[in-house]
């Protein structure tokens, strides 16, 4: 009898190894074939009222190539990985990602052939797949531009990392973080990040195609302002730095400019509209918060109140909103989505594409203010100064106007960056492209 | 119980267990994952002095995670699992032992919107079954004359289709029938 119970234990205990080693065999989504098609949370429509229909429902994803991976033709999706930041602006991010090598990975069931999260994880990864695939076929159509004239560097796509930790490129702890509650694009490396999720998220960003079109928005900015490159504000020795002083165009300047930073989110929260007909980028998207300052049908303040936090908060953010609330009032002729307005939308492209040529031409190069101590050396500021910054923008709206084709839309921009930035942000010298 | 029985299972015993595992929700976060369990096993003699086989079933259920997640919308994840061990328990006075498990999940998956407007499709609940491995250490604390065993155990789980688990930790308690033969 101890024999057999002995030959028991050991086929059990066998047994049991062999269960382990099969269950070790590793993870495996089901295959899926083209065209892929996967249940995503979408933002459907937004109302002339600003009201969202919002689903969860079966989409294709024309793009994917690599269904495991969330690899496709413009932009692959990475679930975690470590971005080693310099320095952030707002939404925009100064490092590069340290490790892709994630351990994560999208798990997906199949229905009927269709790709279906089976977490939160997932189901947002499909989500952030399918939005930024409906922005990436709206940019021919809304810039000009073709998509895989986008990215520089010679990369292939996108990187898109949802949920990554951040570590501090200048510390020396190396401290990993989660944030949450943002997103970013990183302009050096063609990165987008979505940071962890949220419960204060009414609507997950990873899967909002407005805060997505507004990511979006800063890389179509790097492609027309900064003709596809962003160079980096390197620090320098006092004998550079006194020579930066009276060098308006010293390289990584205007990637440092507070004012040039609030054009670059105002044309990302206005590129948000045209894509998604919602004028306000941040509505529904955080629980309890007022987005009025920074919604283009908002409230008007104009550039001579900025440093008056009560009237917007967001330091250059609030610069962005004039920016955005000029674009987006003199298109007021043209219905949310309408071909027309696609059409204004390429030329303020147009325009902007051409700015920076024209800022090196007299009279915006006179505009354009000798660069701070401050811009010298790399620092961003932190508040606005009237003058300054009025200056910057100034010449920026001069050299986008004197861009833009003749006629009654350039005549109502001109109307709207007088109403909106007054006399500081677009001074007369500047006005003087605008028809009399 | 019959007499070849009688002469194998010198004890079965009954248990209640709470184990907590962290999922591996990315690369770079994890959340908490309860679980519990009820267990029924029985103890056999074994040609070893002091060594014991110890064989049960489990039927457990996972609680809810921690994780934080949109306000609109969530994956919820709730299933019962079903397990088949074996292993063996060294007697003395603290009982360590070792054994293997054979695992069943059946998770139910629903689309929860916490009452938003959000339009759902018509198949927003599912449930998917999933198998496994695990395998357990563990060291029983006998109070009691040793009726009561207090035992906290560490797991190392292999799901292949659901790798975000790959371990657990937690205590059981279980009352025996009738004391350890020897």
């Amino acid at each position: 009898m101890k024999t057999k119970i002995k030959g028991t234990v050991f086929t059990l205990l066998l047994s049991g190894a062999g269960i382990l080693a099969m269950a070790g065999c590793g993870h495996k989504n089901p295959s899926f074939n083209k065209p892929y098609r996967a249940e995503v949370l979408t933002l459907n429509s937004v109302d002339a009222l600003g009201n969202e229909n919002w689903s969860v429902e079966e989409k294709e994803l024309a793009t994917l190539e690599k269904p495991d991976s969330l690899e496709g033709a413009h932009f692959k999706v990475i679930l975690g990985g470590t971005i080693e930041i310099n320095s952030n602006v707002g939404s925009l991010v100064e490092g590069k990602s340290r490790s892709e090598n994630s351990s994560g990975f999208f798990r997906f069931s199949s229905r009927n052939g269709v790709m279906v999260g089976r977490d939160t994880t997932s189901l947002l990864a499909l989500s952030t797949f399918y939005a930024f695939e409906q922005v990436v076929m709206k940019v021919k159509e809304t810039t000009g531009f073709e998509p895989t004239d986008l990215i520089g560097n010679s990369k292939e796509s996108y990187k898109i990392f949802l949920e990554p930790a951040l570590v501090d490129a200048h510390s020396d702890k190396k401290a990993v973080l989660i944030p949450k509650l943002n997103a970013a694009f990183n302009p050096f490396s063609d990165e987008f990040y979505f940071f962890r999720r949220s419960e204060l998220e009414v609507h997950p960003f990873s899967a909002n195609i407005k805060v997505i079109a507004h990511e979006f928005g800063h890389a179509l900015f790097k492609k027309a302002f900064f003709k596809g490159k962003n160079d980096f504000c390197v620090s320098a020795t006092q004998q550079e730095i006194a020579q930066r002083l009276s060098d308006k165009f010293f390289a990584g300047r205007f990637t440092n400019e507070f004012a040039i930073s609030g054009l670059n989110e105002g044309y990302a929260d206005f590129n948000s509209y045209v894509m998604t007909s919602s004028p306000r980028v941040l509505s529904g998207a955080v629980a309890g918060t007022n987005d009025a300052s920074r919604a283009l049908n908002g409230p008007d303040f104009t550039f001579n109140q900025l440093p008056s936090e009560a009237v917007c908060s967001g330091a250059f953010y609030c610069i962005g909103t004039l920016f955005a609330r000029s674009l987006y009032s003199a298109a007021q002729t043209y219905a949310a989505g309408s071909k027309e307005l696609m059409a204004f939308s390429r030329r303020i492209n147009e325009a902007i594409t051409a700015t920076p040529d024209i800022l090196n031409l007299p009279p915006a190069r006179d505009i354009l203010p000798s660069p701070s101590a401050s811009s010298a050396q790399c620092k961003r500021s932190q508040k606005i100064s009237l003058s300054y910054d009025g200056a910057m923008t100034s010449a920026f709206l001069h050299a986008f106007l004197k861009s833009f084709p003749e006629g009654e839309e350039k005549s109502k921009l001109c109307t709207s960056f007088a109403k909106f930035f007054g006399d500081s942000g677009f001074n007369k010298e500047a006005r003087s492209v605008c028809p009399s | 119980m019959s007499a070849p029985l009688d002469s194998l299972i010198q004890l079965v015993s009954l248990g209640a267990a709470v184990a907590m595992s962290d999922r591996n929700d990315s690369d770079n976060m994890s959340t908490r994952v309860p679980q519990y369990e009820m267990a029924i096993q029985a103890y056999s003699i074994l040609p070893w002095p002091n060594v014991h086989m110890r064989s049960g079933l489990r039927l457990g259920m996972e609680g809810a995670a921690d994780e934080s997640h949109p306000l609109s919308l969530e994956v919820k994840e709730s299933g019962t699992r079903f397990a088949l061990e074996s292993g063996v328990v060294l007697d003395g006075p603290l009982l360590p032992s070792a054994s293997i498990q054979a695992l069943v999940l059946r998770r139910s998956l629903e689309l929860d919107t916490h009452g938003t407007s959000i339009v759902l499709t018509p198949q927003s609940k599912r449930t998917e079954w999933l198998f496994g491995g695990a395998f357990q250490v563990g060291l029983g604390i006998p109070i009691q004359g040793g009726r009561v065993l207090l035992e906290p155990f560490y797991r190392v789980l292999v799901i292949p289709s659901d790798v975000r688990q790959s371990s657990q930790w937690g205590g059981e308690v279980s009352w025996a029938f009738d004391e350890l033969k020897q």
